[in-house]
């Protein structure tokens, strides 16, 4: 029998389960590579005042407002994704998480809306 | 005898390997309510558009100041804890364990340094 390799496995049992699971570990990544950007990009305050103030100009720029909102999104996804593991973890609510990620996905597009209309026009973006 | 010891050390590395998961868990709660205190600092307490000077009179704060290095090293635990159990997923040999697992500890405590100097520094600078 033919051995197949993880991407043939994670292609071959995509169901909304192995969505969840993907895409939680997707977006750990990205938060990983993030949080350390910004925790290095925090240095710049050893160099003094004037080049701190220019790291805030520069985070205003737009580019860096997108990101800072694609974050935002990411992490929601991550926390909603969390709670659903802990809750299945603890309760025990194994045979029902497929109902689970259906609430959190429901969850995740009216936080993402409200997000939109009430954040979103305030970041001086829109 | 040599069947007891190996006994004794997968019993070892099975109850670390749960205190692991629980305190991932753990970790991940007590972030919920960090990033809460985190919001509300950000948006409610600090004036806006963000200033070096808005930043200075909350880490002028020594509680300030700790209760971030506290957010920040239960961030890079969580973090890191997440991207061991990516790495070690297919249970890969002991030596790449080994230096992975060294990897991690020795870059979590450089950034946890590294964040604890600029958040005293914010308050000065």
């Amino acid at each position: 029998m033919k051995k197949s390799n993880s991407l043939n496995h994670y292609r071959l049992n995509f169901r909304l389960g192995m969505f969840s699971f993907l895409s939680h570990r997707i977006t750990g990544m990205i938060l990983v590579v993030a949080g350390i950007v910004m925790l290095l990009g925090l240095s710049v305050v050893m160099f003094g005042a004037f080049a701190f103030d220019e790291l805030l100009i520069t985070l205003e720029l737009p580019f860096f407002v997108f990101l800072a909102h694609f974050l935002a999104i990411v992490l929601f996804w991550h926390v909603l994704n969390g709670i659903k593991i802990i809750l299945i973890d603890v309760f025990k609510l194994g045979r029902i998480q497929e109902i689970l990620t259906s609430l959190i996905l429901i969850a995740f597009i009216l936080g993402i809306i409200f997000y939109f209309i009430y954040v979103f026009p305030s970041s001086g973006v829109a | 005898m040599h069947s007891v010891i190996s006994k004794t050390k997968l019993k070892m590395i099975k109850n670390r390997e749960k205190l692991r998961w629980v305190l991932q868990r753990l970790s991940a709660l007590l972030l919920l309510i960090f990033f809460a205190v985190h919001i509300w600092v950000f948006y409610f307490k600090l004036e806006r558009p963000i200033s070096l000077e808005g930043l200075q009179e909350i880490f002028v704060h020594g509680k300030w100041i700790i209760f971030y290095i506290c957010f920040i090293a239960l961030m890079l635990y969580h973090a890191f804890n997440g991207v061991w159990t990516v790495l070690t997923d297919k249970n890969p040999s002991k030596y790449y364990k080994k230096n992975w697992r060294i990897t991690l500890c020795v870059l979590a405590l450089i950034l946890i340094l590294i964040s604890a100097w600029n958040l005293i520094l914010l308050g000065k600078v």
